[in-house]
């Protein structure tokens, strides 16, 4: 098969996935932020505030002791994941590593493997250990829904043409 | 007849002055008589307002206790409300902060009363360095403000010093899992007024913050209740009339001043302190503060 009929193929299977999919089963289901200089309980209901106006969010968990703060996703809602950071700095905290809770499906395309979700807002490159590429190999082909929780970072711009906005490196993933 | 009321005047100038200046420091957030770097974020507004009554009765001449011929006595009740306000980013605020007095005069002669606003202040804050770590911070903030002449000056209980006045300060904020550390310098600018010079004043607050439960904050909000122990000085030049200074006015007065603070929500606090003279070194003779209750509350409005 040449690149143009591979692309073409992962093309049909992504729409494919897209309008098969139901919406529960592609999702962000939770992003933890750890918020450092979280140490007076008070200012941090400054913190509550702007996390709980970011798009998609529905519950919210602030650890003061283990410096974190947890987004849980509404039903079929993504969270603007690009908001998280910028909230937690304008509360006037220092934000550090996401990690976040997502289902969805697993493709490959140029070597590099993508979880697919409903939405086409938020697209993630996904990255792991030699256990996760065997797991990864086998959900795309058994084009089965599976769960990832990873650190996320943010490599470009959503305003970028490329197909992820974000890479996440998988610590725990299991099929659905 | 004529020093009486020459150092009582000075006395309940030297009160106005205290009060405004511990209004200041008051301004937002823990601890309770010293301010914080520890600002509330973008667009966060709060509102604190409390009761503080100062209590001025102990004659002394250069800091020796002294009888007193009229056995007057000073009580000044001051509630002011302390409105902060974060704009622009995180790390700018702006406030006002509104005092409303009310001065009772007791000699052997009678009593007198006054009450009505006191002196505002506006003031603008910036934070200038922020280091954080997992339940830990350290954080410098600065402050300039103004001190307008809001406050009735021409009564023999003076509300307000009658004079605009300009103040700077720096306080620096340590807070570490239970404990806090914090240290301000605030240097008051002042002006002159009817031909009196007010002489300038440095404060300086240090505290010491203690999480006395919960042990290991978890979820948040949880009930916390919360130690103090803070040190308050006031360092100040003696005035200058026609360009003579007054003999008794100006000194240095330190307060020990233990509190308490209970958070029972995510958006309000009560608080409570005493702050007791360790050092009373006025000049000359002047009116010595006994002691100073405060009790009051903070809300996080938005």
């Amino acid at each position: 098969m040449n690149y143009r009929s591979k692309s073409f193929a992962i093309t049909l299977l992504v729409l494919l996935l897209l309008f098969t999919a139901k919406p529960s089963q592609a999702q962000i289901e939770s992003v933890e932020v750890r918020v450092d200089g979280m140490s007076c309980p008070f200012c941090a209901y400054g913190l509550e505030k702007k996390l709980k106006k970011i798009e998609g969010v529905h519950e919210l968990v602030i650890n003061i002791d283990k410096g974190s703060a947890k987004l849980i996703a509404k039903d079929s809602v993504a969270i603007n994941i690009a908001a998280v950071r910028p909230a937690v700095k304008d509360a006037g905290f220092t934000p550090r590593e996401m990690i976040v809770t997502v289902t969805g499906f697993l493709i490959e395309r140029d070597g590099t493997i993508y979880l697919i979700q409903t939405d086409d807002v938020t697209r993630f490159a996904v990255t792991g250990e030699s256990a996760f590429l065997s797991f990864a190999k086998s959900a795309i082909s058994s084009k089965a829904a599976v769960r990832i929780i990873g650190d996320i970072d943010n490599v470009r711009s959503s305003n970028n043409k490329s197909l992820h906005q974000f890479l996440i490196k998988t610590e725990t993933f299991e099929e659905q | 007849m004529m020093k009486i009321k020459q150092y009582v005047f000075v006395g309940v100038v030297c009160i106005a002055t205290l009060l405004v200046a511990t209004d200041i420091v008051n301004a937002q957030g823990p601890p309770i008589n010293t301010d914080t770097p520890i600002m509330l974020g973008l667009e966060g507004r709060g509102i604190r307002f409390f009761g503080k009554i100062i209590r001025t009765g102990t004659l002394r001449s250069n800091g020796n206790k002294i009888p007193d011929p009229s056995d007057s006595r000073i009580t000044a009740m001051i509630t002011p409300v302390v409105i902060p306000y974060n704009l622009f980013s995180d790390k700018w605020q702006i406030g006002i902060i509104a005092p409303f007095v009310n001065i009772d005069l007791n000699r052997n002669s009678g009593s007198i009363t006054n009450s009505g606003l006191g002196d505002i202040k506006l003031f603008v804050k910036r934070l200038l360095y922020q280091y954080d770590r997992r339940n830990e911070t350290f954080r410098i903030a600065s402050k300039v403000g103004i001190k307008l002449p809001t406050g009735d000056e021409n009564s023999s209980l003076a509300l307000g010093t009658g004079s605009t006045d300009i103040f700077l300060s720096t306080v620096f904020g340590w807070v570490k899992n239970r404990m806090g550390l914090f240290a301000e310098g605030i240097y008051n600018l002042n002006t002159t007024h009817d031909s009196l010079d007010f002489g300038d004043a440095f404060n300086f607050n240090l505290a010491f913050g203690y999480r006395v439960f919960p042990g290991r904050y978890e979820t948040y909000p949880s009930p916390q209740l919360n130690a103090y122990l803070e040190i308050n000085g006031s360092t100040t030049n003696r005035n200058q009339l026609n360009s003579v200074a007054v003999n008794n006015s100006g000194g240095t007065v330190v307060f020990l001043s233990p509190g308490i603070q209970f958070i029972g929500g995510r958006r309000w606090l009560l608080e409570t302190s005493l702050q007791y003279p360790i050092v009373n070194e006025q000049h000359g003779v002047q009116l010595a503060k006994d002691w100073t209750v405060s009790l009051g509350s903070r809300l996080l409005l938005f």
